[in-house]
């Protein structure tokens, strides 16, 4: 009877629990696109690393973030491939450098040069134009999302990067820095000739171990080795960059600040919503008093109420989620929600509003049905 | 047509059955009168005062009061003379500063609150002057609410109740909301509420004040016929001279006194 006093007292005051509905809709919506704009943002910090195909990324003594790389010699990759373990192992190098555009402004862009042929740090997939683009003469890769940020360059279009020149070979999709920079995949060499940097210097060393092999112990080895370097696993890497940028910049708490605004909005908007429904009961209730209803099976009301709102709401608001992130997420603004991101904003939603119903919980148990039944 | 029909044993009702064995002294006043051990309900020197702006102001100063298993007892008087406030004491539904309670030989007035709670919905019918139904309940759910607090099934209940809507002449609106029938309507549904459980005491704050004069005797007439019944010991308040023929007994309280 309960279930069935709260099912049908709920469905009777329409409006009402439509608003409680939409404050539930509202957070769960908000958690998920916050966090999931907030978790694609943080892993556009890790892209180069996370398509690498590598296992080991090798760079300077206390590399912290794979966009600022501090060089180190070129030829101590030799002494790299000899330990034993390291399957293969490339040189890369990233460079800043700026773009010139057509109307004769320059837009900064990340020059990341990789061996001709080499199937490590080969973060890009062709989507536009020839596959071996970067064997053209002068052949820069760019991503299509980028396309605004320069000027929309055409294939075969010629550029000029830090004074030299270039020419769009072929586009790639969805490989975005975390920085505003767009990237740019050249050939190792031209990368050093664009950026007029030291050829003797790499950025990075990026090693496939040999199968069955320990990473840990082989990024051991290296640094014993090279004494100089760090070096670390990809994952590793990958989460030291996403660090770099979580602690650097405050997004975490910018973005969390943001979401537990919007759970509060949501929280007050059940909360009043219930209180609101009970207040217009309050009669009702003290009715339910009086004929011998206990104070357990008065919040067990409430809170079947404020459970049944949640859980509706929440199953809309995970579908329009869906959608939402369906519709609206691109590489530029991506929305990775995490699996655990559903789980968890639903079981924080709701236990939020379980809270809120001791709000009209509180009001109902201050009821004496004595004065209310009264006249 | 008064409620002094009850001579002899009454014809229980199929939804009363269930609940016959705990109403077994459904005697007639006449066979009663007299025997101390029959009154479902007992109260002696009772005492309230409220505290108004700080001072305390009697509301009920020594009162007694009885009554006996199918009787139906008047409490009448003018507005604030503290009828609701006796009906409310008696109901458990508010402690008395000073006196004794006794529901059905039970001391009632110094049982801790979820012990009251109980004894409410066990023995007692409230019958408000507002109806008090749940709103979004139709008819049929409204009345079998207080049998499913004592535990019955929902089918069943539902079951009971809609005989019982039959009985009070509202068989066709069982499924009805509350706020899709007369006032009349709505006080006959409250009535069934209050009696589904044949309880030992049925208690009625104004039934029909908020009522025209035909449906306020249509309620009183139908109150009499189900109060029959169940021989439920039942006490009205009201202050509408026109419904006094259905009392077996009034009693007039004026400032917190019985006249
Ligand atoms: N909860 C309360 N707090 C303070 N005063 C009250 C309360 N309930 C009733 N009273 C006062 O007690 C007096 C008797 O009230 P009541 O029992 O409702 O009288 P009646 O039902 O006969 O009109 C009135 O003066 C009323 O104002
Ligand atoms: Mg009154």
């Amino acid at each position: 009877m309960f279930w069935n006093i709260a099912l049908r007292t709920l469905l009777s005051d329409r409006g009402k629990l439509l608003a409680g509905l939409v404050g539930v809709i509202f957070s769960v919506v908000l958690v998920n696109i916050q966090g999931g704009l907030f978790f694609g943002l943080l892993h556009k910090a890790s892209l180069l690393v996370d398509h690498s195909n590598a296992d080991i990324w090798v760079g300077h003594r206390g590399m912290h973030n794979v966009d600022f790389p501090h060089h180190i010699p070129e030829h101590w990759i030799h002494r790299v491939r000899s330990i034993p373990g390291v399957a293969q192992a490339e040189p890369m190098r990233i460079y800043f450098s700026e773009m010139s555009l057509p109307n004769g402004d320059f837009e900064g862009v990340m020059v990341v040069g990789l061996k001709e042929g080499a199937s490590l740090g080969r973060a890009y997939k062709i989507t536009e134009g020839p596959e071996d683009g970067l064997s053209y003469t002068d052949g820069v890769v760019v991503d299509q999302c980028d396309d605004q940020k320069l000027s929309y360059p055409e294939i075969g279009e010629t550029r000029e990067i830090g004074g030299r020149r270039v020419q769009i070979a072929a586009k790639c999709y969805g490989i975005l820095s975390f920085l505003v920079t767009p990237y740019v995949f050249t050939t190792y060499d031209r990368a050093v000739d664009i950026a007029d940097g030291d050829p003797s210097m790499a950025s990075y060393f990026l090693i496939r171990v040999a199968p069955g092999i320990d990473r840990e112990s082989v990024c051991e080895e290296i640094r014993r080795r090279l004494g100089d370097v760090t070096a670390m696993t990809s994952e590793d890497y990958a989460a030291t960059s996403v660090k770099f940028w979580m602690t650097r910049t405050g997004i975490g708490l910018s973005f969390g600040a943001a979401t537990a605004l919007g759970l509060l909005v949501g929280l007050v908007m059940v909360g009043q919503t219930l209180y609101a429904m009970v207040l217009d009961r309050i009669s009702e209730f003290a009715t339910l008093k009086a004929m011998g209803s206990t104070e357990r099976e008065i919040v067990l009301l409430l809170t079947a109420q404020s459970a049944l709102v949640a859980v509706v709401g929440i199953c809309i608001g995970l579908v329009l989620t869906f959608v939402i992130q369906a519709i609206l997420s691109t590489p530029r603004a991506a929305i990775d929600i995490p699996v655990f991101l559903y789980f968890t904003s639903a079981a924080l939603v709701l236990s939020i509003c379980l809270f809120a119903s001791t709000l009209p919980y509180l009001r109902v148990r201050s009821v004496d049905p004595h004065s209310v039944l009264q006249g | 047509m008064p409620a002094n029909q009850t001579t002899g044993m009454p014809q229980a009702m199929p939804y009363f059955q269930a609940v016959a064995s705990n109403s077994m002294n459904r005697k007639s006043n006449a066979d009663i009168a007299g025997e101390e051990d029959h009154r479902v309900l007992l109260a002696t020197n009772i005492c309230k005062s409220y505290s108004i702006g700080g001072e305390p102001r009697r509301v009920l100063d020594d009162v007694d009061f009885h009554t006996y298993a199918g009787e139906m007892v008047f409490l009448c008087g003018p507005s604030g003379s503290g009828k609701s406030t006796l009906l409310s004491i008696l109901g458990c539904l508010l402690e008395c500063d000073s006196g004794e309670v006794w529901i059905d030989n039970r001391r009632v007035d110094q049982l801790s609150v979820s012990e009251r709670t109980n004894v409410r919905r066990r023995n007692i019918g409230f019958v408000f002057q507002r109806f008090q139904l749940i709103r979004g309940l139709n008819a049929e759910d409204n009345v079998a609410v207080p049998l499913t607090l004592q535990g019955v099934s929902l089918n069943d209940a539902r079951e009971r109740s809609g005989e019982l809507l039959s009985r009070v002449g509202l068989g066709l609106h069982r499924k009805q909301q509350p706020n899709a029938m007369s006032p009349g309507q709505c006080q006959r549904v409250a009535l069934a509420r209050a009696v589904i459980t044949a309880p030992r005491l049925l208690l009625a704050d104004e039934p029909t004040a908020a009522l025209d004069g035909k449906s306020g005797n249509e309620v009183m007439e139908l109150l009499a016929e189900l109060v029959a019944d169940t021989g439920s010991a039942t006490v009205v308040v009201t202050h509408d001279p026109r419904i006094l023929g259905y009392a077996d007994r009034v009693c007039e309280i004026e400032n917190g006194q019985f006249k």
